[in-house]
């Protein structure tokens, strides 16, 4: 395939979202659900990953979020009810959230 | 190498890199796509790029690592010791003893199980753990870590010439941001790896960051070493619109599969059910940390490892197919830009 390339100058003007809890920026308006992932006792578990399905809305791509050592995490998802699941070395729980037009906080129990 | 977290080479200078690629060429008449992919990265400054076929590279001290001038390490020199997980010391972030909170470790009552449930697991779960991820195409499929809005975020990507690779989108920006302290792992089994390089630039197409359509949810990174050098890279190819056989594969890093805070790779073998304009359609298994890495086939052929896609979504109810996981396809456009990357050194000026 032969193809012409063009080299040019351009500006791209992004918007920052100064804070996740509200944000939108060429996409869907998206709302930070909040949370911590907790073992049976309410201690923290740091060492956790979180991913997000989509049970209506969306779509959300299929990255993951990796809880920080204090077992938050905060992913901003646009409105839609979705399910976090925390996956912490073979143990899970799940959260399911509904996301409307405000942030949302919930934390994950792992059995 | 401990993997505490995902810390890196603070990679990349801030820079906006536009490249407008029009394809006069082997452009197929029933698809839909737009005459410019315009690449965008990061904020508010102006860059053109031009391509260096030959970066200048020079030897590090120790002799090992080489580095240009540019910024970029030579892997090269590490081939004789793939089977021995080895982290180029210039390579390690200066920041890797000092992470932003401390390596978490794994409570003691948490016994490993990778029998759990996974997210975007179609039917019964198919994927099947790569054995060594040493060995071509894996040590070209990297573990991507990155920073983004004050969060700590897992994607997959895959090499697609010496200095780059693909990943999806919305790896590289979302929501007006760009992903920050971004590094890239090839060769990560648990908690080791063989290689670790950080950024140069990224880039996005500008359609993504307007409107974030999942039609337009891939990248490519430019990364401060030659490790498609080094380990060589996939090759890559518009598959067209189908009708699509079998033997088909998805790989990548899965969180769910995550033990003891290191992470392996994972890949499910099957057909690419429906493909339209910009997307591929499957329902080989994937999961969260996937995104980005290569929808791809051994093609036997000049292509090689040949990427035909890449991954990026598991299943939703708003897509025109919410059966299937998804991918970008590789369409002329797409396979211009990476055409690009793979040619050399992709500079701004």
């Amino acid at each position: 395939m032969t193809a012409r390339v063009r080299l040019q100058v351009a500006v791209s003007a992004v918007i920052v979202c100064a804070a996740l809890s509200a944000c939108e920026s060429g996409g869907a308006q998206t709302y930070a659900v909040d949370g911590f992932v907790l073992d049976a006792h309410g201690e923290a578990l740091s060492d956790c990953n979180i991913g997000v399905e989509v049970i209506r809305g969306g779509p959300v791509g299929e990255t993951a979020q990796r809880a920080d050592r204090s077992g938050h995490f905060s992913w901003p998802l646009p409105p839609g009810e979705y399910e976090l699941t925390a996956f912490c070395s073979g143990l899970t729980g799940e959260s399911t959230v509904e996301v409307t037009d405000e942030p949302v906080e919930t934390d994950i129990i792992v059995q | 190498m401990k993997f505490g977290r995902f810390a890196g080479l603070a990679g990349a200078t801030v820079l906006l890199v536009s490249l407008s690629f029009h394809s006069t060429a082997g452009a197929q008449a029933t698809e839909n796509e737009p005459e410019t992919i315009e690449m965008v990265n990061e904020s508010g400054l102006v860059a053109s790029v031009e391509v260096d076929q030959s970066p200048e590279i020079q030897k590090s001290k120790d002799g090992k690592v080489k580095k240009s001038k540019k910024g970029t390490y030579d892997l090269s020199e590490l081939e004789g010791e793939l089977l021995s997980p080895y982290l180029p010391p210039n390579l390690v972030n200066a920041q890797m003893d000092t992470p932003p909170y401390d390596p978490p470790q794994p409570p003691e009552h948490l016994v490993p199980d990778e029998g759990m449930g996974t997210m975007t697991v179609i039917g019964q779960d198919n994927r099947v753990k790569v054995q060594d991820v040493r060995v071509s195409p894996y040590i070209q499929t990297p573990f991507i870590g990155y920073e983004r809005g004050g969060q700590w975020f897992l994607c997959t990507g895959y090499l697609i010439g010496p200095y780059a690779i693909a990943t999806a989108a919305h790896c590289l920006y979302q929501n007006g941001q760009y992903s920050t302290q971004m590094s890239v792992y090839f060769g990560l089994e648990g908690n080791s790896a063989v290689a670790g390089c950080g950024t140069d630039h990224y880039s996005v197409p500008s359609q993504w960051t307007s409107s974030q359509s999942h039609e337009y949810d891939w990248g490519v990174v430019q990364l401060n070493c030659n490790a498609g050098q080094a380990f060589g890279h996939y090759g890559f190819k518009n598959p067209g619109t189908g009708p699509f056989g079998t033997g088909f594969k998805v790989t990548g890093y899965p969180a769910d599969k995550s033990v003891n805070g290191g992470y392996t790779m994972w890949q499910d073998t099957g057909s690419i059910d429906i493909g339209d304009d910009r997307k591929l359609w499957y329902k080989m298994d994937t999961a969260g940390g996937q995104s980005g890495g290569p929808i791809w086939y051994p093609s036997g052929t000049a292509c090689g490892n040949c990427a035909i896609g890449v991954h990026a979504y598991g299943l939703s109810p708003a897509f025109a197919y919410p059966g299937y996981n998804s991918g970008s396809r590789i369409t002329n456009e797409v396979a211009s830009v990476f055409t690009t990357y793979r040619n050399g050194w992709v500079t701004r000026a």
